[in-house]
């Protein structure tokens, strides 16, 4: 029977390689499972909740929104009579669609720019980094994601600009006589800035991909002749396309919708689009044009990912997360990953630094420590009480979008068929809009009902924004589950939802922390849909915004060292809970 | 003697396939499958072999047809309603419960207390040699182990049924002949039916009571081990067991006896019973009743059917040699023979030499041939 391999192999083409669909038939029992089959496992209506929110949350302000841009402002009030004026004015008119072209050209340079600088970083950890030490890399690079957004807008401020360190430090030794402008629009700062926000989304994104590459593919590639550059141009690069492509549209959406960084860094000259927009809703009081100015922004960005999704294309079946790494020495990764963590870690080390300065103004000279400024903090009730609306918020935002997105993704991961289809593209939505569109849409929607607007505004907005990332988090890892695990629970005897219970939820639950984590950070730093959505309420990003528009005053410093702190042991204690599992698997394993 | 499983007029036609996975418009799958037997079914990939178990196992719906198990029918139930447990190909592990609570899991479900729920699976685990890793986590385990542990999941409850769905596939070698050894000691000690699907024929035919070879959604041939590789009744199924060289030709046939003409050689054969109208038939030539003569007049007075060819290979398999023969531009003979034999022709068994073969007329299996056009390609390249 020597030649039974052979044999077999002549009628079997892939014997080996179950993936494989050898002449379009259909296996029946692939690694994943059938989920067609499946049916018993999650009721379709589990994902009804989260759909029905986003419809009525989502989609029907935004229905508003087209509306009210189809109706003219007449003296400050909306006239119900259709026309075209406002799109005509927003394309015509000099200021607008000049502002809309410099906007995504400036926006698309930086998330290029950020996409290509966390790359190799995003390479490094997910390729030459053992898995068990992965995940220290992971929370570093993502620490900084947990503490304010705000705050960190003026650590790079306190640096760079026109009074800051490193101007202050020239004119002191000599070197310079008058300051140097390195902060402004269209200058080099304020993409320095954007990278540096938008480092860890970007990072996330190409690292999920890259994590699914298999080692043994660059091999084969060096095996086949190609060198180094090659290689990356040639494997490593098309198999990160779709990574690289969502971390430059996260940044993308992220920034286009930005209407704060740039003009509290560029000043007057940091005019963007959005801040056309919002204009429209303050003192001018043009609902209409305003709505308008915001179709056009969300058809130009649907437009464009629709090109870049054309361009680039997307990857088929890009793998499965694998533990392998190169194990070689990658002394220029190493310390590109050293160099890119100080780049990421100066700003907070100097804010903390500064917070325990006794100089009333920010920055040197050092004149010993002090806990006043902490004092000064901890005493100020008006910051107490933001802090205390933003937890509260935070909290019932993560709670609804936790429960809500469980239960959809628990549906989405073993269903397909249209309402599958429609559950997810709906839940998924409001991730691909900036979120100053659902601000002003929320506006409206609310203006249209004539419903006050109040501290659940906020947290609907919240939910909206949170619930997307959730559900897709916990999505991703129960889809990683193999299904067969749930098939051999009912073939032991346990019901569907029994299976789902005591085998799939068990194995979600890192995901669903994690998904906890990075909401509650959200929640916690959205400033952008927030500031137009509050009624009277002040939450902690609103206040330090108050704050910061006058100065950076050491208080604020202190703030930020203890939301930092208080981030670090959340983002601590989620990871030892979430990573319990798996490292004490870790640990028996070796 | 009780039949435990009977699919009667099994269909299956996947939402948004084209074709059926299993049975055809005109005709289901029904099989039989008897108490405490070791029943396998082997075929290609997308022959429908995984299909049936799923259907026994009340993982997917027949399209339509009836399962009975015991004779009760499950057609209707769920796989948490049925009497049968599986072994999985992936083994299906849970990760985050120990062993023992991967044992344990169907008899908490049963609500079985927990006294009895470790004492039997414990048992269990000490049946299949892995009592010292109860407190362990899957992923601490070897292949072997791992599926040793879904064997005892699966036992534990004492099913009427086990499913074995490629079990061994992911094994070595040695690991896969002493599970095989320990599948067949296990079904002795429990007295449970198995079905076993595998792609492996030697597997099959080690461990397997009956086999049933599919092709293409249908069920080719049911049969005792030996019965199949004695007696295959098509081409296909003797191809895809490898029970010998397949020789295709034109075929005459007076009375009982059909030739098959294929180029220069002619091979005469009894034909059988069951064959009776078919158009095409093939031979098929054991290798181990391929006998290598001396010379022209050995062969002559030796076997009635001879040939003879140039010798183009010899392959030691570990325990025989195989020396294939190039009788024609088409078809090599293959010939399976003991070192002593070996030793004995020497030199003339050397790449180049002409040899002749010979064997018993009684020894030409005759099979109706339906390996079509489009795989005699494939058919070409197994013999070749």
């Amino acid at each position: 029977m020597a030649t039974s391999a052979s044999h077999g192999q002549a009628l079997d083409p892939e014997p080996t390689a179950p993936r494989q669909n050898p002449g379009g038939r259909r296996r029946p029992w692939s690694r994943r499972g059938d989920r067609a089959d499946l049916g018993s496992l999650g009721h379709p209506l589990l994902s009804a909740p989260a759909v029905l929110l986003v419809l009525v949350f989502f989609v029907a302000p935004l229905i508003v929104l087209l509306a009210y841009s189809l109706w003219p402002t007449v003296e400050g009030e909306i006239v119900h009579h259709w026309t075209f004026e406002n799109y005509s004015r927003a394309l015509s008119t000099k200021t607008y669609l000049p502002t809309l072209l410099r906007t995504f050209w400036f926006v698309g340079l930086s998330s290029l720019i950020t996409v290509v600088l966390t790359f190799p970083f995003a390479y490094y950890v997910a390729l030459r980094v053992r898995p068990s030490r992965r995940i220290i890399l992971i929370l570093l690079a993502m620490l900084p994601f947990f503490t304010s957004y705000l705050i960190r807008v003026f650590a790079w401020l306190n640096m760079f600009g026109e009074k800051g360190i490193i101007n202050e430090a020239l004119t002191r030794i000599g070197l310079i006589s008058k300051p140097l402008e390195i902060f402004g629009f269209d200058r080099p700062a304020i993409v320095i800035t954007f990278v540096y926000l938008l480092f860890p989304l970007s990072f996330l994104a190409s690292y999920i991909t890259l994590e699914r590459m298999n080692p043994t593919m660059l091999e084969a590639a060096s095996d086949l002749g190609a060198g180094n550059i090659r290689r990356t141009v040639r494997v490593v690069l098309p198999f990160a396309r779709t990574g690289l492509l969502a971390g430059f549209i996260v940044s993308f959406i992220a920034m286009a919708g930005d209407y704060v960084t740039p003009s509290l860094i560029g000043g007057t000259e940091g005019i963007f689009y959005s801040n056309l927009i919002v204009n429209q809703f303050g003192a001018s009081l043009q609902w209409g044009f305003g709505a308008a100015l915001g179709i056009v922004l969300l058809v130009s960005v649907a437009l464009l990912l629709i090109v870049l999704r054309r361009l680039t294309g997307t990857v088929e079946s890009a793998g499965e997360y694998t533990r392998q790494y190169q194990r070689v020495r990658s002394p220029f990764l190493t310390a590109y990953a050293v160099l890119f963590n100080i780049f990421l870690y100066t700003p907070v080390a100097l804010l903390i630094f500064f917070s325990f300065n006794e100089e009333p103004a920010v920055g040197f000279p050092f004149h010993g420590p002090t806990l006043m400024w902490f004092e000064t903090a901890l005493n100020d009730t008006v910051a107490i009480e933001a802090l205390e609306t933003s937890l509260t918020v935070a909290v019932v935002a993560v709670g609804v979008s936790l429960v809500l997105g469980t239960m959809a993704a628990l549906y989405l991961a073993r269903h397909k068929g249209f309402w599958r289809n429609f559950s997810f593209a709906s839940i998924s939505a409001p991730m691909l809009l900036p979120p100053v569109i659902l601000g002003i849409a929320i506006i409206i929607g609310l203006n249209a009902l004539s419903v006050e607007r109040g501290l659940w505004t906020i947290i609907v907005g919240h939910i909206v924004i949170i619930l997307p990332l959730t559900t897709l988090l916990i999505l991703s890892r129960l889809e990683g589950l193999d299904v067969n695990q749930e098939l051999a629970a009912m073939d032991l005897g346990a019901k569907p939802w029994k299976a789902l219970v005591r085998i799939a939820l068990p194995q979600a639950f890192p995901a669903i922390i994690g998904a906890a984590m990075i909401g509650f950070a959200m929640s916690m730093d959205e400033f952008i849909l927030t500031f137009l959505v509050t009624g009277s309420q002040t939450t902690l990003p609103l206040y330090i915004y108050s704050q910061l528009r006058f100065k950076l005053t050491p208080e604020l410093t202190a703030i930020s060292t203890l939301m930092l702190t208080a981030s670090f042991v959340l983002v601590l204690l989620g990871a030892m809970i979430a990573l319990g599992r798996r490292q004490r698997q870790q640990l028996t394993r070796s | 003697m009780a039949s435990s499983v009977r699919c009667k007029d099994l269909r299956k036609l996947y939402p948004g396939a084209q074709e059926y996975s299993l049975g055809s418009e005109s005709e289901g799958v029904s099989i039989e499958i008897e108490e405490g037997e070791i029943f396998a079914i082997v075929g290609p990939t997308g022959c429908g072999k995984t299909t049936t178990l799923r259907i026994i196992g009340g993982f997917t719906d027949a399209t339509s047809g009836t399962v009975e198990i015991g004779g009760r029918d499950v057609t209707g139930l769920r796989a948490y309603q049925r009497p049968t447990n599986t072994v999985f190909q992936s083994y299906a592990l849970f990760p985050h419960l120990s062993v023992i609570s991967n044992v344990e899991f169907g008899l908490t479900m049963e609500r079985v207390g927990r006294a009895e729920r470790k004492q039997r699976a414990s048992e269990a685990l000490d049946l299949v040699g892995l009592l010292h890793k109860a407190q362990d986590k899957p992923s601490s385990l070897s292949g072997g182990q791992a599926q040793r542990v879904a064997l005892a999941r699966a036992i534990v409850k004492r099913p009427a049924v086990l499913l074995l769905d490629e079990p061994l596939g992911a094994l070595d070698r040695k690991t896969r002949q002493q599970m095989q050894e320990e599948l067949v000691r296990l079904k002795q000690a429990v007295g449970i039916t198995f079905v076993h699907v595998t792609h492996d024929q030697e597997e099959a035919c080690a461990i397997a009571d009956r086999i049933a070879v599919m092709d293409r959604g249908r069920v080719a041939q049911i049969e005792d081990p030996v019965g199949l590789f004695r007696g295959p009744r098509t081409s296909y199924v003797a191809s895809f067991i490898d029970a010998g060289t397949i020789v295709r030709g034109t075929a005459r046939r007076t009375g009982d006896v059909v030739e098959i003409d294929s180029g220069d050689l002619s091979v005469r054969g009894e034909c059988p019973a069951w064959l009776n109208g078919s158009a095409d038939v093939a031979a098929v030539l054991a290798p181990d009743r391929v006998k290598i003569a001396r010379s022209h007049a050995e062969a002559a007075e030796k076997g009635v059917g001879t040939a003879s060819g140039t010798v183009n290979r010899t392959v030691f398999t570990g325990s025989v040699f195989e020396v294939y023969v190039d009788v024609s531009e088409e078809l090599e003979v293959r010939s399976a023979m003991t070192a002593d034999e070996v030793a004995a022709l020497g030199e003339a068994l050397s790449p180049g030499s002409r040899v002749d073969l010979t064997w018993e007329a009684k020894d030409v299996m005759v099979v109706e041939d339906n390996l079509g056009t489009a795989t005699i390609a494939e058919a070409a390249g197994v013999e070749g």
